[in-house]
């Protein structure tokens, strides 16, 4: 097995443009959340949701987004793409120069691709709606490669010149925790030398109002309280749009370049709750077992790791699920030292790019020494007895991370991410 | 060049208005990186190795078309356009025979 380091990672973000503004406001604790009426003035609900600056889709003509760079880019790489490619580049872009590589170098067959992203439902609506009126006559041959699921790994394949493995996963909130999973395996198998992770949603009215149905959002309108992840007046999930990126290498490949290895990816696990198509398994077994299985492939004890980067959602049922899977592995005992926090309550939830998001936060947390708090958590859960549960940044290296993740179908996912 | 030539057609169906609109909304849909200078514009050129449109790029420019005129291009009508010139007298000829058929439907 080749051994995995991270070189590279990339954020467009509601706490930040870039690593040094998200290291930021882990530190400081700053969440990046504002109350709009997503769906447009005076249309729809108010809701509080996370907020990106300098991102403007307002129109379904490419022609018309407002983003950095955007006066730099060919209207024929847009084309094709929906708003959350977008953030995907940008933060790509960004991963890419940390980790020393250009276009150029990504061609070279050693280099895949894996994407996570729902499609955009946004631009799917967009084109079918012109489809209908044209008596199902008419569409745009772009319809499909901008709006479907998969539509980020088509972008971002063809616009890299990527010819190594390129793939899209879908499962939901843990979609880009398979893709990173995956990405580990191709280089820890030695099928690719590199892989890119790209990850992002649009995290607009029509990517976010359906969880309206499933009473999954929060109805709190206080943007300092509604995303509070193990409080016990937790009331639904916040959502944010947004894109993270991640450049996975074997550790003999950034050798032989030069670069300097950021944190090493020892390891995943995966495994489903196989009873509800949405609903967590009340006591997280699923999770429970992602991350027993991750831990046993390292082969590390529990309570070697020094922070859970929880998936928790500030949901109801998923924070009460995770936090009694994390208690079942022994991380209640008094001698456990292991923190316990989600990031969620800054970020909010980034749907299929919360997983890489995480992952890559945790390799800025590996960087910079710390381990954020829980943000806005008042009161915890009594499920989360016994657990440490830090309210502010802490000051203190984990050294090893578990990374967890949850999407529908209970679909479990952990990583394990440490120093080099 | 799209926009005054399909101002022009609000008027009447003149050839030269149409072939305007047309090549306004061919140069619109290039692919990234193609240079055309103004000159090289003409009705007998080549739409895919003189003004370097590729089949998306095509296919995008005759949706459009389609939506702006309100007509129907078939794929065995598209595979047959090769020219500017060619593609306007493909759409004049849909014009006519549409006005020709709201007159005797009046």
């Amino acid at each position: 097995m080749h051994k995995v380091v991270i070189t590279g990672i990339g954020f467009v973000s509601c706490i930040g443009i870039g690593k040094e503004e998200v290291a930021s406001s882990l530190r400081n604790l700053r969440h990046g959340f504002k109350r709009i009426q997503l769906a447009g003035d005076e249309v729809g609900p108010e809701l509080v949701c996370g907020s990106i600056d300098g991102f403007e889709f307002n129109s379904c003509e490419a022609r018309d987004w407002i983003f950095p760079g955007s006066a730099e880019i060919d209207h024929g790489i847009l084309r094709s793409m929906p708003p959350h490619g977008i953030y995907a580049l940008v933060a790509l872009e960004e991963a890419l120069q940390q980790a020393g590589l250009d276009r150029s170098s990504l061609g070279d067959g050693r280099t895949g691709l894996f994407c996570a992203s729902a499609g955009s439902a946004r631009l799917l609506h967009h084109h079918l709606s012109r489809i209908s009126a044209s008596n199902w006559m008419r569409a745009s041959p772009m319809c499909v490669v901008r709006s479907i699921a998969g539509t980020l790994n088509f972008n971002l394949a063809a616009h890299y010149g990527i010819t190594g493995a390129s793939c899209g996963f879908v499962s939901a909130c843990a979609s880009s925790s398979h893709a990173l999973g995956y990405a580990f395996d191709e280089i820890a198998l030695g099928r690719q030398q590199r892989m890119l992770v790209a990850a992002a949603e649009d995290g607009d009215a029509e990517c976010l109002l359906p969880f309206l149905g499933m009473r999954a959002l929060s109805s709190n309108l206080d943007p300092d309280s509604a995303s509070r992840p193990f409080d016990q007046d937790r009331d639904g999930f916040v959502g944010s749009p947004g894109g993270t990126a991640i450049v996975l290498e074997s550790a003999d490949s950034a050798s032989k370049r030069g670069a300097v290895p950021l944190a090493r990816m020892l390891g995943w696990g995966q495994a489903t709750d196989g009873q509800n198509v949405a609903a967590p398994h009340p006591e997280g077994a699923g999770i429970r077992a992602a991350m027993e299985r991750c831990l046993a492939s390292c082969g590390i004890d529990a309570l070697d790791v020094g922070w859970i980067n929880a998936h928790a959602t500030s949901t109801p049922a998923g924070d009460r699920a995770e936090a009694l899977a994390i208690r079942a592995l022994g991380y209640a005992r008094p001698e456990a030292e292991t923190l316990i926090s989600s990031t969620k309550g800054l970020t909010g939830h980034g749907l299929s790019f919360a997983g890489a998001l995480e992952a890559a936060v945790s390799v800025l947390c590996l960087q910079q020494g710390i381990v954020p708090g829980n943000a806005a958590l008042d009161q915890p859960d009594p499920a989360c007895e016994g657990l440490r549960l830090p309210t502010s940044t802490v000051d203190r290296n984990p050294q090893l991370i578990l990374n967890n993740s949850s999407g529908f179908g209970g679909s479990n996912v952990t990583h394990l991410l440490g120093l080099c | 060049m799209a926009v005054n030539g399909a101002s022009a057609l609000r008027n009447s169906i003149e050839p030269e208005d149409l072939e305007r609109c047309l090549t306004g909304i061919f140069l619109f849909y290039l692919p990234p990186g193609t240079e055309v200078e103004e000159a090289q514009l003409s009705g007998d050129l080549s739409l895919r190795d003189g003004l370097g449109l590729d089949s998306l790029s095509l296919a995008e420019a005759m949706f459009k078309v389609e939506e702006l005129f309100e007509t129907r291009v078939e794929n065995s009508e598209l595979t047959g356009i090769e020219t500017i010139g060619g593609a306007c007298q493909l759409l004049m000829g849909k014009l006519e025979s549409a006005a020709a058929g709201c007159e005797s439907d009046a």
